[in-house]
This record gives C-alpha cells, sequence and structure tokens, in this order.
C-alpha cells in the first residue's frame, strides 16, 4: 500500500491544479476516480461507467477555472459527472417524483403488515445483524445490498448513492438531480425502505 | 398520536432530522411506548449508516497512471 497523504484544502489544489501540477491532478484521480465510477455505474451501468468517467475528467480539466468554494470540490465532481451522464435519469426522476408525493402517499411496507388502526400485525423481527458493522460484516448481506441498490430505479439509487453512500448534502443531492427537497426525500424513503425490506427477507431465511 | 404505520412512513425523514417540529414530538413519543417502531427505526438506522461502508471505491495505482496519462494527451 503506497502512502497516501491526505489531500490539501480545495482550493489550494485547484490553485495547484490551474498552475499545471501533476502530482495534484494524479492525487485528485487517486481519491476520486474510484468514488465517480461507483456513481457512474449508478446512472449508467457497468458498461458505460469508464466512458462516463473519462468523459467527466474532461470535462473537470476544463471547467476548473470556474470552480468557486461554493460546494465541496468533491460534491462539485459529483456534479458534473452527474451532468454527464444523467439527461435520461432526470427526465424518470421527473415522471416518478413529480407531483408532490409525500412520503405517506408512498407507503414503506405493504398494507397487510398493519391492522386497520395502522398499528403493527407483523412486526418487526430482531436480526443478527441490527448494527452497521455487523450488517458489512456479512459477506451475504453486503451482496444482498449491493444487488439491491443495482436493481433500484435509477433516481433512486441517484440519491442514496450521493446522500447515504457519500454524504453529499440534501441541497447538493437536489441540485444534481433537479428535484426539489420533498421529492428527493421520497426517493431516499423508497431505497432505503426497500432495503430494509431485503435484509428482513434475509433474516427470515428468504433469501435476498 | 401517530400510530405504527405512520411512524414508519416518517422513519427516514426522522433518521434525517428532516421533520417538523411537532411530527418529531409525536415520533418521540411513539417510539418511547412502541418496542416494534423502536426495532424498525433500529434496522434502518443501521443499514444507512452501513452504507458509506459499502462500496470498495479504492483504485490501483496502474488505473491512477493510466487515467492521467490518458488526459494528458488530449
Ligand atoms: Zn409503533
Amino acid at each position: 500500500m503506497p502512502n497516501r497523504p491526505s489531500l490539501p484544502d480545495d482550493m489550494v489544489l485547484v490553485e495547484q491544479l490551474l498552475a499545471g501540477d501533476e502530482r495534484a491532478f494524479t492525487q485528485l484521480v487517486r481519491a476520486y476516480h474510484g468514488k465517480l465510477r461507483y456513481l457512474a455505474r449508478a446512472i449508467v451501468g457497468e458498461a458505460y461507467a469508464d466512458e462516463v468517467v473519462q468523459d467527466t475528467w474532461l470535462a473537470v480539466l476544463k471547467a476548473l477555472s470556474g470552480f468557486q468554494a461554493r460546494s465541496s470540490l468533491k460534491t462539485w465532481l459529483f456534479r458534473i459527472l452527474s451532468n454527464t451522464a444523467i439527461s435520461c435519469v432526470r427526465r424518470e426522476v421527473r415522471s416518478t417524483a413529480a407531483g408532490g408525493l409525500t412520503n405517506e402517499d408512498v407507503p414503506a411496507l405493504p398494507a397487510t403488515r398493519f391492522d386497520t388502526s395502522g398499528n403493527w400485525k407483523t412486526p418487526p423481527l430482531p436480526w443478527h445483524a441490527e448494527t452497521p458493522e455487523a450488517l458489512l460484516a456479512s459477506d451475504q448481506l453486503r451482496q444482498c445490498l449491493e444487488e439491491t441498490l443495482a436493481v433500484l430505479p435509477a433516481s433512486q439509487r441517484m440519491a442514496i448513492v450521493l446522500h447515504d453512500i457519500e454524504g453529499v448534502p440534501m441541497v447538493e443531492v437536489c441540485n444534481i438531480l433537479a428535484v426539489q427537497e420533498t421529492n428527493a426525500r421520497v426517493l431516499l424513503h423508497r431505497a432505503r425502505t426497500r432495503l430494509r425490506a431485503v435484509i428482513e427477507a434475509y433474516e427470515r431465511g428468504q433469501g435476498c | 398520536m401517530l400510530n405504527c404505520r405512520q411512524v414508519t412512513d416518517r422513519a427516514s425523514d426522522y433518521l434525517d432530522e428532516a421533520l417538523p417540529f411537532g411530527e418529531r414530538v409525536q415520533m418521540r413519543l411513539h417510539l418511547m411506548l412502541c418496542h416494534h417502531c423502536r426495532r424498525y427505526l433500529r434496522q434502518l438506522r443501521a443499514i444507512v449508516r452501513a452504507l458509506p461502508g459499502l462500496p470498495k471505491t479504492a483504485v490501483s495505482e496502474d488505473t491512477v497512471r493510466q487515467v492521467v496519462h490518458r488526459l494528458k494527451n488530449q
């Protein structure tokens, strides 16, 4: 494992990049190429991921002089990647998340789990793995989660990859997806609920 | 008072502290009284917190060199 010094402050790094500092660029690629590729795969699938990331790096170099530290460099990179890949996804986001839906219009669980007064009829059972560490320690559970992420609608997948995996602030997620916060929260809610349901099924011995 | 179904509908926003004050208080009240919903929240929170650990995004030094090289020649 080579020694990996942490990245300098965003503005410092951008100045080095603008000055044509190849070491700075290598640092940037080392820090973000994998993350960009993961997100690209989430948007366009494995087959086109490398192409999209390559186009993104080109776009980054072109746009670099326009970077202002209004968002973090990381968020800025994600936004450029999304713009490179996203027009079809945005159409889907608008059609599935439009119309002022709220989370109450999108039930988290099938109605049959509750009685007529809305209380649990089939309550959640305890899991063997109920902590983040325990979930990640199991290769099978990791695989269940990855496979479920892969089959989510692209808009939900982008919302959850950006917000929950990459920690991009909600306001930036909304910018990237070009949706209102209510809609972005509906997307997150659906994605997370689906993941929980998959783990629940797995814990009940129903596979994933 | 919220019922369990309404709690599950709000679970994601509750974890993100995105609920209005009144609903947040009602959630807390319900969660104090209902261990099923506490478990539901605990499971959902565990998944959300596990997610950042999911992707293996480290790239090899070879890949880094290739990407930098290709961009230099563009
Ligand atoms: Zn309850």
